[in-house]
C-alpha cells in the first residue's frame, strides 16, 4: 500500500500552535503589514483632502485643484474601504481560523495567491487614480467615463480601464479568500470534533446553518446535536459569505465599467448600476467588521474572565448582521425616487434589524464587563473605543435609515460622521487592538515600548473622535459632502462652515501624528530578536464564548436494538474540544 | 420615462434636521454616562464568575426592537414613497436640466430651454422637474441661512420630481449634492421666492 503523502493525512491538531503554521503566520504578518501600509497612505491622501476643505479658513493654502480633489478622494475611499480593510481582514481570518477553529488553513498555498492577486489588482486601482481616474470611490455611473465638458484635465479613458480591471482582479482576491475561509470550515477532510463527534449532526447544512448562528433560533433538540463554532470564526464565515453573495452583481458592473472604458456604450441602466454597486459595496464596510466583532466576543470574556450565561444571545445577533448586511443596501438609494418602492421598504426596515443586532451585540458585551474584575489592558481599551464608535456611528445611521430623515442626511457631511465613527472610531481601533494582542504571537518577538503604544491609542481617540465629532457637528448642519473650499462660490451661508472644517482638520492631523509613536513601536519591535517561544494569546474556554456544553444522543448499548450504538458522555465531548485557557501573560502588559 | 412624485411639505415631519442632532446629543450623553458605570461596576465587582445580565436581556431586547420598529414605521404615513402628495397640485412647475457644470431652471414646458440661473417664482407650492443630460447629480435645496431644505438625485434617463411648498419670501440656493466631476464644487443656482 502506498504510503500517504503529508498534505493527504487528516489535519488533526491538538493544540492552536500546530494549526497556526509559520507558512500561515509569515502569510498574517504579509497582510497585516500591506494592510498597515496602505492605511498610512490612505491617512496622508486624507490629510491633503482636509487642508484643501479647510483653505476657506484661510490659515492653510489648498494644495490641491479641483481635478486632483477627485483623485484625492477617489484614492482615500477606496484606500482604506479596500486597501487597509481587505488585506487586514484576510490576515486577520487567516489567523483566527486556525488559532479558534484549531484547524490548518484548507489549501495554505491559496494565501499566497490571494496576496499576489490583491497586491496587483489595488496597486493598480492607485495607479489609475494617479493617473487622474477621479470619479469617487463609488464611481457613479457613467461619470466613470465622463470627465465632463469644461474640466480642465478629464481623466484619460485609460485610466478608467485600468481602475476597473485593477477592481476586478482584487474581487478575485476575494474569491479565492472565500475558498480558504469556507474551505477550512466546512471541508470534511479534518477530522476532528466538527466533522466526527459521535451522535452529533456534521451535515453540510447544519454546518452552514452553525457557522452562521441559525442554531441560536433552533429548538434545543437540535440545537443539541449541531457543534457549536467558535464566535471568531461565525464572525469570517458571516463576511465571507456576504461579500461573495454580493459579488456577482458587482462585477458585472466592473465589466461594464471596463467595456465603457474602451469607448462602447453602458449595458447597464443607470439605476441597475447603481443598485450593482451599492449590493457590493454596503457589505465591504462589514467586512473586517465582522471578525473584528468575533474577537469581541472572544476577548472580552477572556479580559473579564468570565463566560456568557448562554451561547444563545452569544449567537443570535449573527443573522441579524449577516442577512441585513446585504438587505440594507438600498438605503444608498433613498434619494433616487425611481428605485422599486418596495425595495426601499425592505431596506428601511432591515436597517432597523441590523442595528437590532448589533444593540444586542453590544448589550451582551457590555453585560459581561459589568460587575467584573476586568482587565483594561491596551486591547481592552482600543476595544471599547471601538465600541464607542460603532453605537454613535449606529445612531447617525438609524436617523439616515428612514427616506424621511434621510433627505436632510444624504451627501452631507451626516454620512461622513456615520461611517468614520463606524471606520476611524470603530474598526480601526478595534484592528489596532488586535493587530497589539497578536504582534508577539505571528511574529515571535515582544513588544519594544508600552509607552509609545499608550501614547499610540490616546492621542489616536482624541484626534479620531474629535475629527468625526467636528463632522456630526456638520452633517447636523447640512453642509454638504465633497467641498473643495476654494471654488465653491461664497454663499451667505457658506463661511459658517469655515471654523468646523478647520477644526476638523486640526483633529486630522492629530490622528495622523498619532500614528507616528506606533511605525516607531512596530518598526524597533519586529528588528528585536526572536523570542524561543512565541507568547501565545490566552485561549478562551468554550464555556467562555456560549459554547454550551451539548450532550450526544445517547444510544442504548450495542445489541438491545438495531442499529444502536453508545456513545461518550459530555466528559469525552469536553475533552476534544477544550483547550485549557492558558495561563500566558497579556503581550500588551497592560 | 418614468415619472415620479416626491415631496416633503413642512410640517409633515414636525421637525428639522435640528432634531436629529438634538437626539445624537442625547445618545452621546447615554454613552458617556453608561461608560462612567461600567467603570464604576469593575470597581465593586461581583463574585459570580457568570454572565448577570441575561435576565435582562429579553427585556432589552424587545425595547430596542419596538423603538426601532416604531422610528421606522413612524414614516409609513408619508406612504407611498418616495412622499407623494396626490391631493397637492403645484401651483408652479420648474424644469430642472442637470448638466456638468450648472443647472438649467426654466419654467415649464422649456425643459433645457430660457435657463436662467437666477430663476423667480412666487411663494407657493412648486414641484420641479429634474433630469440630467450627462451623469448622475443631486438637487440640493438650501434656505438662506443654510438649512437643507430638500433634496433628489437627478439622473440621466429619469424625470425625478419633487414637490417644495415655499412659505417664507426671500433667497433660496440649489447646489449639487451628488459629486459630478472637477466643476461640481461650484454648481449652484439661486431661487428667488416673491410674496
Amino acid at each position: 500500500m502506498t504510503e500517504m503523502r503529508e498534505e493527504e493525512k487528516p489535519q488533526i491538531v491538538r493544540e492552536a500552535s500546530e494549526a497556526l503554521t509559520p507558512y500561515t503566520k509569515a502569510w498574517v504578518r504579509r497582510f497585516l503589514l500591506m494592510s498597515f501600509l496602505d492605511f498610512i497612505i490612505a491617512g496622508t491622501i486624507a490629510l491633503f483632502m482636509r487642508t484643501d476643505q479647510s483653505s476657506g479658513s484661510s490659515l492653510l493654502g489648498p494644495i490641491g485643484s479641483p481635478g486632483v480633489f477627485g483623485q484625492l478622494e477617489t484614492a482615500h475611499g477606496l484606500g482604506m474601504f479596500v486597501g487597509w480593510q481587505f488585506p487586514f481582514t484576510y490576515g486577520l481570518c487567516a489567523y483566527i481560523l486556525p488559532k479558534y477553529l484549531k484547524r490548518r488553513i484548507y489549501k495554505e498555498k491559496l494565501l499566497a495567491v490571494t496576496f499576489y492577486l490583491f497586491f496587483i489588482g489595488f496597486y493598480m486601482v492607485w495607479l489609475a487614480t494617479l493617473y487622474g481616474f477621479g470619479a469617487g470611490w463609488y464611481f457613479l455611473f457613467p461619470l466613470p467615463i465622463f470627465g465632463g465638458p469644461g474640466a480642465s484635465v478629464p481623466w484619460a479613458l485609460g485610466s478608467s480601464l485600468v481602475f476597473f480591471i485593477g477592481m476586478i482582479i482584487t474581487n478575485i482576491s476575494l474569491i479565492t479568500f472565500v475558498i480558504s475561509v469556507f474551505g477550512t470550515v466546512f471541508s470534511k477532510e479534518y477530522k476532528d470534533v466538527y466533522n466526527t463527534s459521535p451522535g452529533m449532526n456534521h451535515s453540510i447544512s447544519a454546518k452552514i446553518a452553525a457557522a452562521m448562528g441559525f442554531d441560536a433560533y433552533m429548538p434545543k433538540s437540535i440545537r443539541q446535536r449541531i457543534v457549536g463554532y467558535p464566535i471568531a470564526v461565525i464572525g469570517a464565515v458571516v463576511t465571507a459569505f456576504d461579500m461573495i453573495v454580493s459579488l456577482p452583481p458587482f462585477l458585472v458592473l466592473l465589466t461594464d465599467g471596463a467595456w465603457t472604458s474602451l469607448n462602447n456604450p453602458s449595458f447597464l441602466p443607470n439605476l441597475v448600476a447603481k443598485n450593482f454597486l451599492w449590493l457590493n459595496y454596503h457589505p465591504i464596510v462589514y467586512f473586517a467588521f465582522f471578525p473584528l466583532v468575533g474577537m469581541y466576543y472572544t476577548l472580552i470574556p477572556i479580559f473579564a474572565t468570565r463566560a456568557f450565561e448562554s451561547s444563545r444571545w452569544v449567537r443570535a445577533p449573527w443573522p441579524l448582521l449577516l442577512i441585513p448586511g446585504v438587505g440594507v443596501y438600498s438605503h444608498h438609494i433613498f434619494m433616487d425616487t425611481a428605485q422599486p418602492f418596495f425595495l426601499q421598504i425592505m431596506s428601511q426596515y432591515m436597517t432597523m434589524i441590523i442595528a437590532l443586532g448589533s444593540g444586542i451585540s453590544v448589550f451582551t458585551l457590555f453585560g459581561l464587563i459589568w460587575r467584573s474584575r476586568y482587565d483594561w489592558n491596551l486591547t481592552a481599551r482600543w476595544i471599547l473605543a471601538a465600541i464607542v464608535g460603532w453605537i454613535l456611528g449606529g445612531v447617525i445611521g438609524v436617523e439616515l435609515g428612514a427616506p424621511a430623515y434621510n433627505v436632510y442626511g444624504h451627501n452631507t457631511y451626516m454620512v461622513l460622521a456615520h461611517f468614520h465613527f463606524n471606520a476611524l472610531d470603530g474598526i480601526v481601533p478595534a484592528g489596532f487592538g488586535v493587530l497589539y494582542w497578536v504582534i508577539p504571537e505571528i511574529t515571535n518577538k515582544k513588544w519594544y515600548s508600552q509607552k509609545l503604544s499608550e501614547l499610540h491609542f490616546w492621542v489616536t481617540i482624541i484626534g479620531g473622535f474629535g475629527m468625526v465629532g467636528t463632522f456630526a457637528a456638520m452633517g447636523y448642519l447640512g453642509v454638504p459632502r465633497r467641498e473643495f473650499a476654494p471654488v465653491v462660490p461664497v454663499l451667505p451661508f457658506t463661511d459658517m462652515y469655515s471654523p468646523y472644517l478647520l477644526i476638523a482638520a486640526i483633529f486630522a492631523f492629530i490622528a495622523a501624528f498619532a500614528q507616528i509613536p506606533f511605525i516607531i513601536n512596530i518598526i524597533k519591535t519586529l528588528r528585536r530578536p526572536s523570542v524561543g517561544r512565541p507568547d501565545e494569546t490566552p485561549m478562551p474556554t468554550p464555556e467562555m464564548i456560549g459554547s454550551e456544553p451539548r450532550a450526544p444522543i445517547v444510544f442504548p448499548e450495542e445489541g438491545s436494538s438495531p442499529g444502536a450504538r453508545p456513545g461518550p458522555g459530555n466528559e469525552d465531548l469536553r475533552a476534544l474540544d477544550s483547550d485549557a485557557s492558558k495561563g500566558a501573560t497579556n503581550p500588551t502588559g497592560g | 420615462m418614468p415619472i415620479w412624485a416626491a415631496s416633503i411639505l413642512p410640517g409633515d415631519l414636525g421637525f428639522g434636521p435640528e432634531f436629529l442632532g438634538i437626539v445624537f446629543l442625547i445618545f452621546v450623553l447615554i454613552v458617556i454616562a453608561g461608560l462612567s458605570l461600567v467603570f464604576w461596576s469593575n470597581k465593586h465587582p461581583s463574585e459570580s464568575h457568570r454572565y448577570a445580565m441575561a435576565k435582562r436581556e429579553w427585556v432589552y431586547t424587545l425595547v430596542f426592537l419596538v423603538v426601532v420598529l416604531a422610528f421606522a414605521s413612524s414614516t409609513l404615513g408619508l406612504l407611498p414613497y418616495p412622499y407623494a402628495h396626490p391631493g397637492v397640485t403645484p401651483n408652479v412647475v420648474i424644469d430642472v436640466r442637470a448638466q456638468q457644470f450648472q443647472w438649467c431652471l426654466a419654467y415649464y414646458p422649456s425643459w433645457g430651454t430660457n435657463c436662467q440661473s437666477d430663476i423667480k417664482i412666487p411663494l407657493g407650492t412648486v414641484l420641479f422637474n429634474t433630469s440630467s443630460i450627462d451623469v448622475t447629480h443631486g438637487f440640493g435645496l438650501y434656505s438662506s441661512s443654510g438649512q437643507l431644505l430638500d433634496q433628489v438625485q437627478v439622473m440621466p434617463g429619469y424625470y425625478n420630481n419633487i414637490i417644495y411648498q415655499f412659505t417664507t419670501p426671500g433667497t433660496y440656493y440649489v447646489r449639487c449634492l451628488e459629486f459630478c466631476g472637477y466643476g461640481h464644487f461650484g454648481m449652484v443656482s439661486q431661487i428667488n421666492v416673491t410674496g
